[in-house]
């Protein structure tokens, strides 16, 4: 399951949050950056492949 | 022929000219009753002329026989007309009867025109407001959140007004998404019906839904004022965003709905974030990650210098150098305790020699003794000696060395 917008940002959020704890581990805020950066990469391309696409329910 | 009036002879005025006739029809119409009063009918045959004209009847049907009567509206009032008349509708119109001699009918000119029973629907609206209120349709307690990041919009409007191609417009310049749109007639005497149906449809397919349409005269609006639209909306799990109406015109739909907009464009910009503030934040956060990193490892390399400081040799060199200073320390101590050490035995040693000077063993050779020695050790006893041995005698100012003659015992001197 593709998570939403909405889950990549409040994740990108959290490891934002972590990452500015001085109590984070080395090795864990390398991790988090490279995770972050994917996260923002993945919102990016939701925004730019965003599409309208328009559908009718049809009468019942 | 004799069955009718004689006719009149030529010469005598015994007729009456058309003119005349209507005229009198005229003059016959100019009393204050039909001067400037209200009519109420139903618009039928309305027909709107190239010029902007209104050409329609007022009728009615009363215990089965009807009454018509042709209107005019010319274009100077009906141009001041918030509503075009239609067929069917329920009028109030003020204005004038008088007799159009052109082509002979009796009209009212009408110069303003009311839709009958307005008062009637706004107090209708007022009591239904005030039941759903008791039902808690309208509870801020009971609105629901519109999720910042929606996937799916459904929309509850006419398939083809303005209103979906204005939110349509809006949500692909902000922020594309999936559009579902329930389709409904959005007035008309049995579209409230529609409406609430269209929003059951749409319930639980969408992030979000927006039930919209183009703004209209309170009439045009009654639909969203109708109690099945506020239900239909009331149960829907999904949030609603009503853009019904105007500002100063609120529904009871825009009071029943989670959100409420002033236009569609405006619903659709409350129903999803813009695209370009969305990566505006994104390349903030895209900051605050690289500048956390980068003072995550500036801190380290701050406690990986102090710890290099710590180990650095200089610190070492500095407690040596304290050691050494300690080691100074103790040598001065103890070459002051030797040179102390010495010149305490230098003293004793003078000491001694003033009293080894006092006690000279050499001393009574001034008062003419002799010492003798033998071999380097001195002679105490007369026993041990023989002739011939070979004594060294020392004297106050000199010796000399002799040879025994004779040996003998003290009683014999």
């Amino acid at each position: 399951m593709q998570k939403t917008y909405e889950e990549l940002i409040t994740e990108l959020k959290e490891i934002l949050r972590t990452i500015e704890d001085n109590d984070t581990g080395l090795e864990e805020s390398i991790a988090l950056f490279k995770r972050g950066e994917a996260l923002i990469r993945e919102c990016e391309r939701l925004l730019a492949e965003a599409e309208l696409t328009i559908a009718t329910l049809t009468q019942e | 022929m004799g069955l009718f009036p004689g006719l009149p002879v030529d010469g005598q005025a015994a007729f009456l000219t058309v003119t005349e006739v209507t005229g009198i029809i005229r003059g016959a119409l100019d009393i204050p009753a039909l001067a400037g009063c209200w009519v109420r009918g139903e618009v039928t045959g309305c027909k709107r002329s190239a010029a902007g004209h209104f050409f329609f009847s007022l009728s009615e049907t009363r215990g089965g026989k009807s009454a018509v009567i042709p209107a005019v509206m010319f274009r100077g009032n009906a141009a001041a007309l918030p509503f075009d008349p239609a067929d069917g509708m329920d009028v109030l119109a003020f204005g004038t009867v008088d007799f159009f001699e052109a082509q002979g009918k009796c009209q009212l000119y009408v110069e303003d025109l009311r839709r009958a029973g307005e008062g009637e629907k706004h107090l209708l609206v007022e009591r239904w407001k005030k039941e759903l209120a008791v039902e808690g349709f309208f509870d801020p307690g009971r609105k629901k959140s519109v999720p910042a990041f929606p996937r799916r919009i459904a929309v509850v409007t006419s398939a083809t007004g303005a209103v979906l191609h204005d939110i349509t417009n809006v949500l692909s310049r902000r922020y594309p998404v999936e559009v579902i749109l329930s389709p409904t007639a959005v007035q008309g005497d049995l579209a409230h019906i529609e409406i609430a149906a269209a929003i059951g449809r749409a319930d639980g397919k969408a992030d979000v839904m927006i039930v919209g349409r183009g703004g209209g005269s309170f009439e045009d609006l009654f639909p969203f004022n109708r109690p099945e639209v506020v239900r239909a909306i009331a149960a829907c799990t999904t949030p609603v965003i009503s853009a019904v109406g105007h500002e100063v015109d609120t529904t009871l739909t825009d009071l029943a709905a989670d959100l409420r907009a002033p236009t569609p464009s405006a619903a659709a910009e409350l129903a999803v974030p813009d695209r370009v503030d969305l990566l505006a934040g994104l390349g903030r956060d895209r900051m605050r990650l690289s500048d956390g990193m980068f003072r995550q490892i500036e801190r380290r390399r701050d406690e990986l210098e102090n710890l290099r400081l710590r180990l650095r040799p200089v610190r070492y060199r500095r407690r040596i150098a304290e050691q050494r200073q300690g080691l100074s320390d103790l040598e001065e101590r103890i070459v002051r305790g030797c040179m102390q050490g010495v010149e305490r035995r230098g003293l004793a040693l003078s000491e001694m020699k003033a009293r080894l000077r006092a006690d000279d063993p050499f001393a009574p050779l001034q008062r003419g003794y002799a010492l003798a020695t033998k071999g380097g050790a001195v002679v105490r006893s007369a026993r041990g000696l023989l002739p011939g041995d070979r004594i060294a005698l020392r004297l106050a100012d000199g010796g000399c060395t002799v040879v025994v003659e004779d040996v003998y015992d003290a009683e014999d001197l």
